[in-house]
C-alpha cells in the first residue's frame, strides 16, 4: 500500500485550535504523527520581563481563553509566596467561587466541542448557550465577560455585590437540570458507547512518567487532585470527592480505564463537584477585608527568591516558576501548560495505529489546547 | 525534607527543596529521586543570569507519595553551553530541551530531534537572551512597512 | 443505555431559543436585571478641572496608550495644564490607570458602542462630558480632538 502525507491543518474543525498534525497514513491507519505549533507564539515571556510586577496582571490572563482565572491565580500565588503576605479570608472565599465557575464553564465547553467530534452537533450548541448564563455572572461580579482581571496578588480586586449569590444560586440550578438532557443525548446514547470505548487508551503504569496529569489521570485510575493533596485557597475547608476510574456513580464501567469514554464520564461527574463547593462557599463566607493594601506600583520591589505554585485547572496541572532577583521586574516568568505534555509526547505516541476515523476524537477528548503549548 | 535526606545535600526555600549540582552529577540525582518515590516531571526552565555570565537550568520534580517539590539546579557558562540529554529518563523532555535549544542556544549532547520547535526560518540570535532587544527588533521589521495612503471613495 | 432516548431533543421545538434580537430586544439576564450593569470596564470619562496632570496614568500603562496635549486656556490646580489623550487602538480595558488616579478625576463608564468608518475618531482626549448613556454609545461631540475646541465646549 502507498504511505500518504496528510496535514491536519490549522484551521480545521477537528483539531482544538490552531495548531497543525502531520500524519503518514496507509491506507486507513495512522503509522507516524508529529505535532507541529508555532502558529498562536506571541512572546508572553519575552513581554513579561520588561514590565514591572503589576503590569503584568493584565497580561497574564490572555495566555489561555477557555479558562483564564487560573494563570491570574496562580502568578498571584506565586508573587505572595516571593513577598510572605498573608492575605485575608473573604478574599480566599471569593477567589474559591470564581474558579469554580471558571471550571464549569471550561468543561461545558471542552463536553460540547467532544461531542462535536463524533458528530452530535446538538450538544456544542446548547453546551455554549448554557456557558452564556456563567459568562452573564462573571460581568456583573468583575467587569468583563472573559477576561477578568479579578484576581490580584494580595486578594480580589472589588468586593462581591448584594444580590449576586441570588443570581448564582439560580444559574446553578438551572445548569443542574440541563446535565440530565445531556445524559440522554450523549452520555447514555447508543453511539458514544460503540465509538468511544477502547479508543487512546494510555497505559496505565506509563501515566505519570510521561507527565499525563488533571480528568486524564484521573481516568487512569489514579485519585490525585492537587486540591487535595497541596491545598490553597481554602480547599481544605470544603468536602468534595476526587472522582477516578472506577467508582463512576451512575454511569456503567464498560472498559479497563484510561480511554476517551471514561476521560469524558470523569469530567461529567466533577460538574457536580464544583457545583456542590460553590455552593458550600457562598455559604460559609465571612465578612471582612477583600484586598490587602499595595504599596507603590511604579516602585514595588520584590524580594529575591525563586517561587514555584501549582494550581488545577480543568485541563490538568498549571505551574508558574517566577524568579526575582530583588528589582521592580521579573528576571524569569516560566508558564506550566497542561498541554505542553498531552498535546506533544503522549498524542504522537498513541495516534501510531489509529483509524482515521479517530483521530479527532482522541484529541478532543485529550482536551489540548494550543495557547498553553507556545503562550 | 525528604528530598534533601536522599541526596544529602540542599535547602528549603519557601517549603521546596533546592539542590545545586554540577554538570556531570545530574543525572545521576535525577534518577535517584526517580527511584525513590519522585516520580512526576513537571518542567525544565532555563534563567539567562548575564551579569554573572552563566545559565542556569532548573529541573522541577514532584512526588505524589511525599507530596513534596525539588528543584535541581545546574549552573552552565554562556560561552559555548552544552548539557546531557536526559529524554531515556522522561519521554516528554525532549520536547523542552527542544525548546531550549531554539530560545535560548543551549546544546543537548544524546537528543537527536532538536528542530526547530516554534519559530520558522529564524537566523538571527536566540531570542530569549536578554541581550536581544525586541522592542528595536520591532521597530526595524514593523516600522520599516510604508503606510498605505488610502484613496478618497465616493459612497461604496 | 437506549436508542430512543435521544430524540428527547426534539421537545425543543417548542420553547423559545437563547437568542437574544440585539438591538431590538433587550440583553437581560436571568432574574431580569438589564446588562450591562455599571461595573462594565468600557470607555474613559475624566473631569478636566480635577485633573492635576502628574501623568501617573501614562506611567502605569503597559501598552503605552495614554499621551497627553496642552491646554492653554484650562487654569488648573498646582499650575499645570496637560490633560490625557486616550488612543483607543492600544488600549486593553484593564483599568489599571483608574485605579493608580490620585483624585479619582478618571474613571471607566459603561459606554462600549463606538461605530465610525475613519480611524483618527479612536484617538481623543476624553471629559467629564461623557457618563452613562442610554443606549451605551460614546456621543463624539462630548470629546475633545484638538485643544482649540475647549474654548468653545467650556
Amino acid at each position: 500500500m502507498k504511505e500518504y502525507e496528510l496535514f491536519i491543518g490549522p484551521q480545521h474543525p477537528g483539531v482544538t485550535g490552531n495548531m497543525m498534525y502531520h500524519l503518514w497514513v496507509d491506507g486507513d491507519t495512522v503509522t507516524k504523527a508529529e505535532c507541529n505549533v508555532g502558529y498562536l507564539h506571541r512572546g508572553f515571556e519575552k513581554l513579561m520581563e520588561s514590565r514591572n510586577w503589576m503590569q503584568n496582571v493584565p497580561l497574564v490572563c490572555r495566555i489561555c481563553v477557555p479558562e483564564p482565572d487560573v494563570n491570574e491565580m496562580a502568578y498571584a500565588m506565586a508573587v505572595e509566596q516571593l513577598m510572605d503576605w498573608e492575605i485575608p479570608e473573604r478574599a480566599k472565599y471569593i477567589r474559591v467561587v470564581i474558579l469554580e465557575l471558571a471550571r464549569i464553564a471550561a468543561y461545558l465547553m471542552s463536553i460540547g466541542s467532544y461531542a462535536g467530534s463524533l458528530g452530535i452537533y446538538t450538544l456544542p450548541q446548547w453546551a455554549l448557550g448554557d456557558r452564556d448564563y456563567f459568562l452573564d455572572i462573571f460581568e456583573q461580579l468583575t467587569g468583563a465577560r472573559v477576561y477578568h482581571i479579578y484576581i490580584w496578588p494580595g486578594g480580589v480586586r472589588w468586593d462581591m455585590p448584594e444580590k449576586l449569590p441570588g443570581l448564582i444560586e439560580k444559574t446553578l440550578s438551572y445548569t443542574e437540570k440541563r446535565l440530565k438532557l445531556y445524559d440522554d443525548v450523549l452520555f447514555k446514547n447508543r453511539i458514544f458507547f460503540d465509538r468511544a470505548v477502547g479508543i487512546g487508551k494510555i497505559p496505565k503504569g506509563k501515566a505519570i512518567e510521561w507527565g499525563v496529569t488533571g480528568p486524564n489521570l484521573r481516568a487512569c485510575g489514579y485519585g490525585y487532585d492537587i486540591r487535595k493533596l497541596e491545598p490553597y485557597a481554602v480547599y481544605d475547608d470544603m468536602d468534595f470527592e476526587v472522582i477516578k476510574y472506577p467508582e463512576l456513580g451512575d454511569f456503567d464501567v464498560l472498559s479497563d480505564g484510561c480511554d476517551a469514554y471514561t476521560r469524558m464520564i470523569v469530567r461529567r461527574l466533577e460538574i457536580e463537584q464544583s457545583i456542590s463547593i460553590v455552593r458550600q462557599a457562598l455559604e460559609k463566607m465571612p465578612e471582612g477585608e477583600h484586598i490587602i493594601k499595595h504599596p507603590n506600583w511604579l516602585k514595588w520591589k520584590v524580594p529575591p527568591g525563586y517561587a514555584f505554585k501549582r494550581v488545577e485547572s480543568s485541563k490538568g496541572e498549571y505551574g508558574y516558576f517566577v524568579v526575582s532577583d530583588g528589582s521592580n521586574k521579573p528576571v524569569r516568568i516560566h508558564v506550566r501548560g497542561p498541554s505542553y505534555t498531552h498535546g506533544v509526547n503522549v498524542a504522537e505516541t498513541i495516534l501510531k495505529g489509529a483509524n482515521m476515523a479517530d483521530v479527532s476524537q482522541i484529541l478532543f477528548s485529550l482536551d489540548v489546547c494550543p495557547p498553553d503549548i507556545e503562550r | 525534607m525528604k528530598a534533601i535526606e536522599i541526596i544529602g545535600k540542599g535547602e528549603e526555600m519557601h517549603g521546596r527543596a533546592y539542590i545545586p549540582s554540577g554538570r556531570e552529577e545530574a543525572g545521576t540525582i535525577i534518577k535517584k529521586l526517580k527511584e525513590n518515590g519522585f516520580a512526576h516531571f513537571v518542567m525544565l526552565s532555563c534563567v539567562d543570569w548575564i551579569d554573572k555570565n552563566e545559565f542556569e537550568l532548573v529541573y522541577h520534580m514532584w512526588s505524589y507519595e511525599h507530596k513534596e517539590h525539588a528543584m535541581i539546579s545546574v549552573r552552565l557558562p554562556r560561552d559555548n553551553p552544552s548539557m546531557f540529554s536526559m529524554h531515556e529518563l522522561f519521554p516528554q523532555i525532549e520536547t523542552y530541551e527542544r525548546e531550549i535549544h531554539e530560545m535560548y542556544g543551549i546544546d543537548f549532547e544524546g537528543n537527536s530531534r532538536l528542530t526547530p520547535f516554534l519559530l520558522e526560518g529564524w537566523h538571527d540570535t536566540p531570542p530569549m537572551r536578554k541581550d536581544f532587544d525586541s522592542k528595536k527588533f520591532a521597530e526595524d521589521v514593523f516600522d520599516s512597512i510604508p503606510e498605505i495612503k488610502e484613496e478618497e471613495d465616493e459612497g461604496i | 443505555m437506549s436508542v430512543l432516548k435521544p430524540l428527547k431533543a426534539w421537545k425543543h421545538l417548542a420553547r423559545k431559543p437563547h437568542t437574544i434580537r440585539y438591538p431590538a430586544q433587550e440583553h437581560l439576564d436571568m432574574e431580569g436585571t438589564r446588562l450591562p450593569t455599571d461595573r462594565l470596564r468600557g470607555f474613559h470619562s475624566n473631569d478636566l478641572e480635577k485633573c492635576i496632570g502628574c501623568r501617573m496614568c501614562g506611567q502605569i500603562c503597559m501598552n503605552d496608550a495614554i499621551t497627553y496635549e496642552e491646554i492653554p486656556e484650562l487654569e488648573g490646580k498646582k499650575g499645570k495644564n496637560i490633560r490625557p489623550v486616550v488612543d483607543y487602538g492600544r488600549c486593553c480595558f484593564c483599568g489599571l490607570c483608574t485605579d493608580i488616579c490620585p483624585t479619582n478625576s478618571l474613571h471607566l463608564t459603561p459606554n462600549f458602542k463606538l461605530v465610525s468608518t475613519d480611524k483618527h475618531d479612536y484617538k481623543f482626549m476624553p471629559t467629564q462630558l461623557i457618563t452613562k448613556n442610554e443606549d451605551y454609545e460614546v456621543e463624539l461631540d462630548k470629546v475633545i480632538f484638538d485643544a482649540k475646541e475647549y474654548k468653545e465646549k467650556f
